[in-house]
């Protein structure tokens, strides 16, 4: 019986840990009382986020290899560990705030967000097709649950019953692929399935196609790339906000790097086969996405549709193989995390007493009220508009770029196009902010002491890869070594 | 090649899956769909016992046969007139389905002559259960104390969402 | 082929047709005569209220999930159980480990009152 190397698995197993310890404070406080579960939680990803970085610091590379190789802990998985550490962080920190103004606090919300994000940490990190599987559906049933957390809302339980249907047949394609790949390599682990099938030539080369196909069906309605976005707008305007906040960052950086490790190492050798179907679905989602992002009166829904141009934008990237693009689509999903987290964070912490800013109409005049939060909400929008000095400007370059060394230049050419329309919509939430009177005067609450924390670091992130990319670059470039 | 007990054994099991398969879809009552789907259920069960699939046939039965099915039943129960509820008149797409599920059975069916699967070494193992657990404790450590976290969220989920309004 | 599962299949079987058999006895044997008070629900009891169609409370799906939940568990369980001896004192650990996380979970439905009817 040799050891099993628990190392790679350290800071989900902390975060885990502190899930349940959380659950346990709700069940063992009084009725009507609150446990301190915000603290608990904030010290639990910390922990987990320190180990990462001791682990990070470590000598050893690659760890995790006589698991089985169900989780490792290279450099690729301990960024991205650290990035989603860092969004639970700040999501904890929006929720307090935006629960008491909801009067929903409970410590099921802080132990499924937990929960989810010990999901996210395994799937940057996972090998093997079985743990991914694994992972992704703890990732996914705690967000169902989070979605339809607020039972006043008939929005927040339909949101839940949308991305649960969906979800469960995203699964299903994923499993199915997953299934296909098997019967060609006998393996689950994405080396082995990798080196089983490589010339085109090979009589099972039709299967792994199937299996390819099938796989990016499932990943696809996880980053809501169209056309398996349909239930995005639905769930992202419906969930509670910083619910919403947490999964439009933490989703899109553990799915997508799931894509990047899967498709990257997995089925790199598969690429001509997958890159013009990558091309096909970043086209449709960086046009459709645009497009019907202009038409929305909901800034929720809006800001759902550009989340689903935005992962058109990183897919646009990933044609260029996973292993030369890995590094602009790392840098961009940080920069992008970060402003998710912003944009939905300012959006919920305005609530108060069960009411929140849905509308263009309800920012309007916000800059007199909270001249801080709406300058904060203009460099988040700036940053996803692509404008220099911030993170959207520096991510879309290397975004773009990638692909134009690819050879697909219609594709950045598209992507460009696009970002130039983004620009009406994005400014439309600065124009009702800046010039436009409040219909009601003091409609919304003063942001709490922990939002404008989260709110902060998020705009010093953006505003710190926009001015100084080198750093995170840096550490991207490694991450997207170690792929190889 | 001549026809076996065992070529019988899985007609007949084919047979039960498929068929209650068509009902299940074609029903015009959910009661009877998911009353069918206990067949459906059972034909997979004798289908993976016929591969030597022991340890998956038996948590076939236990699991669907004997937990889900009950909740869909329920689910059926605790849903406002959904018992008599003619769910035929919805179906309107017949035709793209049909082509879809068409085209998607002739792309399978091709594919399964065409690939060498990769079989494992020529013999049927007598039981896998044990090997099966060696796997959960070793090689497939994580995924399974994984399984344990993905049940327990389940769990909490399901408290979450059945819990009285006024207590929100 | 699977020999040992020949009895069952045998099993299986003699269920049906015993069962094909005696309700394809009673249909060519027996005469229908059917009466207002055969008829009724109860054949010898109070005639019923309503109709027996109504909805369900919430509480019986509750029980239902936890009790998949568990039914999983068992079968989990299963092949650990067998090969438990070959992995002494660590598999325990394993095993431990896998049942303290559902034990959290179920301490919490308990107590949140899940189980109250």
């Amino acid at each position: 019986m040799n050891a099993v190397d628990l190392r790679p698995a350290y800071p989900a197993i902390i975060v885990a840990v502190t899930a349940v310890v959380v659950l346990l404070l709700q069940a063992f406080a009084g009725k009507g009382k609150h446990g301190p579960y915000v603290p608990f939680s904030l010290a639990g990803l910390a922990a987990a986020f320190l180990a990462t970085v001791m682990i990070a610091s470590s000598q050893e590379r690659g760890l995790g290899s006589h698991t089985g190789g169900a989780l490792v802990a290279d450099e690729l998985a301990l960024f991205l560990e650290a990035v989603i550490l860092g969004v639970a962080l700040l999501a904890v920190l929006l929720s307090s705030s935006y629960l008491r103004a909801t009067n929903s606090e409970r410590g099921e919300h802080y132990a499924l967000l937990l929960f989810s994000v010990v999901g996210m940490l395994g799937l940057v990190a996972v090998t093997e097709m079985i743990s991914l599987f694994v992972a992704l559906e703890i990732m996914s049933v705690a967000l169902y649950a989070l979605c339809g957390s607020r039972r006043d809302q008939v929005e927040s339980q339909e949101s839940a019953v949308k991305y649960f249907i969906t979800g469960a047949f995203s699964s299903a394609f994923l499993l199915f692929g997953i299934a296909m790949l098997y019967g060609v390599s006998g393996s689950t682990s994405l080396g082995r399935i990798g080196s089983a099938v490589t010339s085109a030539s090979d009589p099972n080369h039709g299967l792994v196609l199937l299996g390819v196909g099938l796989l990016l069906v499932g990943f696809g309605f996880k980053i809501a790339c169209v056309p398996f976005h349909m239930w995005a707008p639905d769930v992202y305007e419906g969930a509670p906000t910083t619910v919403t906040a947490f999964m439009a960052a933490g989703v899109k950086v553990a799915a997508f790097g799931a894509l990047l490790r899967v498709f990257g190492t997995g089925l790199a050798s598969l690429a001509d086969d997958w890159r013009p179907l990558v091309a096909i679905l970043a086209v449709f989602s960086m046009v459709l996405g645009n497009l019907a992002a202009l038409a929305q009166s909901s800034v929720k829904r809006m800001l759902a549709y550009s989340s689903v141009s935005h992962a058109g934008y990183l897919l646009a990237a990933l044609v260029a193989a996973p292993r030369v693009s890995a590094e602009a689509v790392i840098f961009y999903l940080v920069g992008y995390a970060a402003v998710n987290l912003g944009t939905f964070g300012a959006l919920s912490s305005l609530a108060r007493d069960g009411r929140e800013p849905v509308t263009f109409d309800h920012l309007s005049g916000l800059s007199r009220r909270h001249p801080v939060l709406a300058a904060a909400f203009t460099v988040f929008l700036i940053s996803l508009m692509g404008v220099p000095v911030s993170a959207g400007f520096v991510g879309k370059f290397y975004l773009f770029t990638a692909a134009v060394g690819a050879g697909y230049t219609p594709l950045a050419i598209v992507g460009v196009l696009m970002s130039v329309v983004s620009a009406y919509y994005y400014l439309r939430v600065v124009v009702h902010m800046y010039m436009k009177d409040a219909p009601v005067e003091d409609a919304w609450a003063p942001v709490s002491t922990t939002s404008a924390l989260a709110l902060a670091v998020s705009v010093l992130v953006v505003l710190g890869l926009g001015i100084w990319p080198a750093g995170v670059l840096a550490l991207a470039h490694a991450a997207a070594q170690s792929l190889l | 090649m001549h026809f076996t007990a065992s070529d019988g054994v899985f007609l007949a099991f084919a047979a039960i899956t498929v068929g209650s398969a068509v009902v299940v879809t074609l029903a015009r009552s959910l009661i009877y769909s998911a009353f069918a789907l206990l067949f459906t259920f059972f034909g997979v069960a004798g289908l993976y016992l016929l591969l030597g699939a022991d340890f998956i046939a038996a948590s076939q039965l236990l699991i669907y046969v004997g937990g889900i099915l009950v909740l869909l039943l329920f689910g059926v129960m605790l849903t406002h007139k959904l018992y008599d509820l003619d769910l035929k008149s919805e179906v309107t797409q017949f035709a793209p389905a049909a082509i879809v599920a068409a085209g998607l059975f002739v792309v399978l069916a091709v594919l399964g002559f065409r690939t060498t699967w990769k079989i494992g070494p020529g013999r049927a193992p007598s039981a896998t259960t044990d090997e099966i657990g060696h796997l959960f404790m070793g090689q497939y450590l994580l995924p399974f104390e994984a399984a344990s976290v993905l049940l327990l969220v389940a769990l909490i989920g399901a408290a979450m969402i059945v819990r009285r309004k006024k207590e929100a | 082929m699977l020999p040992s599962y020949v009895p069952v299949l045998i099993l299986a079987l003699v269920a049906i047709g015993f069962s094909a058999f005696t309700l394809g006895l009673s249909q060519l044997l027996g005469k229908p005569r059917p009466n207002p008070a055969k008829n009724s629900v109860y054949e010898c009891g109070v005639p019923p209220i309503g109709t027996a169609r109504e909805r369900f409370p919430i509480k019986f799906y509750m029980i239902c999930m936890i009790f998949i939940l568990l039914d999983v568990d068992a079968a989990f369980l299963y092949p650990w159980a067998l090969v438990f001896r070959d992995l002494g004192v660590f598999g325990f650990l394993e095993m431990g480990a896998f049942m303290l996380l559902l034990g959290g979970g179920f301490t919490y439905a308990w107590k949140v009152g899940a189980f109250d009817w």
